[in-house]
């Protein structure tokens, strides 16, 4: 049996944070140099009390406008930011969207590489009969995690959530998956405390670091320069495998949708990579990296405004925490 | 040819590389003297010391990794072209 991306939806919170406020709050800092390299100039936020839940919901009831939701046998939602240990998001989310009791739902804990996983997932479900209409979702709240003192991950991060159904179809529209994981790179990008083994400490010590960011063990700690430099030697080999995997050329792939970490490191990729700016998508000026939701982001992007076309061939690479990464080639 | 000349020209080719993406004069001929630190920053130096390494794997056969973790040795490594090129003569 096979797969293919039906309908694609996301939703942003609605408070916004600019450069132009971050340069308020941090004075010494020159943050128009790092917009240049970064891209991003403005992201969305969500509110203290507003969660990955709620824009899970919210991307989903957005979805169902066009898309009838009794039809969803299966939900596989991607977050870091949890509500609860347990129960899942999903289980939550399932409970919210009034599904039916007869479907299952689970979360992954994965980055930014998380929705290839979770498309591999799907399309496994659907191949064993497990599933007929798959629903993924993604939805990630990264401001939670980061330091209100650390302006380079806040200059990054921004807070969405997608939403993409994978239906059964006839012609097989997703190709061959190349999955890959090194856990030597955990300690790169991690939030330490909070989990079992390092509970919460609400008396933290301050990490001053070696660009005057603060944070605590509390805090998302991202190593910039090890995760390019893990991107920069590993993704070029991820993509060769993906074609190679799909039986395709470089230059049979119609367009490249990357993970949106940064401009700065689609850039220096894609040119590794000698894939020509018109054939790859790098923008994320006004929403920011958004993690696990970049690549349905974009790619909905893509389809609104005719970048991409049906019928076309799209690799979809994700990569990040973990070390964790994966590519696949679908077709619209 | 002795190896450290060898890696001068790859961290030179590295470098003109770059300037001519970057349009960064100071790399158009670049030298010994050549400041590094100075002009490029966090990121274009991830970028640089993977272009070298995958340079140096071609040349000698074998894989290094030019980036240092530590910042201390990062900030002297890459200072200038010699003490880059000393740096890597010696890993």
């Amino acid at each position: 049996m096979s797969a293919t991306i039906k309908h694609i939806e996301y939703f942003l919170p609605e408070k916004t944070l600019s450069n132009e406020e971050l340069q308020l709050e941090f004075p010494d800092r020159d943050i128009s140099k790092m917009e240049k390299k970064i891209g991003v100039f403005s992201r969305h936020i969500v509110l203290e009390n507003e969660t990955a839940l709620d824009l899970a919901e919210s991307v989903c009831t957005k979805l169902f406008e066009s898309y009838d939701k009794n039809k969803i046998d299966f939900i596989i939602l991607c977050t870091q930011s949890p509500d609860y240990y347990l129960p899942t998001s999903a289980c939550l989310l399932q409970e919210r969207l009034e599904l039916s009791n007869n479907i299952g739902a689970f979360d992954i804990n994965q980055g930014c590489s998380g929705f290839i996983y979770a498309l591999t997932i799907a399309k496994g479900f659907i191949a064993s009969g497990v599933a007929n209409n798959v629903l993924l979702v993604m939805a990630e709240t990264y401001s939670k995690h980061i330091n209100p003192r650390d302006l380079g991950n806040r200059m990054i991060f921004g807070d969405g959530a997608s939403a993409v159904v994978v239906e059964k179809t006839e012609t097989q529209n997703i190709g061959n998956f190349v999955l890959g994981t090194n856990g030597a790179g955990s300690q790169n990008l991690i939030v330490p405390n909070g989990g079992m083994k390092c509970r919460f400490d609400s008396n933290a010590e301050t990490i001053i670091g070696t660009r005057n960011e603060e944070r605590t063990a509390n805090d998302l700690y991202m190593n910039g320069s090890e995760i390019f430099y893990f991107v920069s030697r590993q993704i070029p080999g991820v993509v060769e495998q993906a074609l190679a995997k799909n039986k395709m050329e470089l230059e049979e792939v119609d367009f490249f949708i990357f993970h949106q970490a940064n401009e700065y490191m689609i850039k220096s990729l894609t040119k590794k990579l000698k894939i020509g700016q018109e054939k790859y998508y790098n923008n994320i000026g006004d929403i920011g990296n958004t993690v696990s939701s970049t690549i349905p982001i974009a790619l909905k992007r893509c389809i609104d405004t005719n970048l991409v076309k049906k019928g076309d061939k799209i690799m979809l690479c994700g990569f990040g925490v973990g070390y964790s990464w994966g590519a696949v080639i679908v077709e619209l | 040819m002795d190896k450290r000349k060898k890696i001068q020209e790859i961290v030179v080719a590295c470098l003109k590389n770059f300037g001519q993406e970057e349009m960064i004069s100071d790399f158009e001929s670049p030298n010994e003297k050549t400041k590094i630190k100075e002009v490029l920053d966090s990121m274009d130096l991830v970028v640089l010391s993977v272009d070298i390494e995958e340079q140096y794997a071609e040349v000698f056969e074998k894989e290094i990794k030019v980036l240092n973790e530590e910042e201390a040795s990062f900030m002297i490594n890459f200072k200038d072209v010699e003490t880059l090129v000393e740096y890597i003569n010696k890993l």
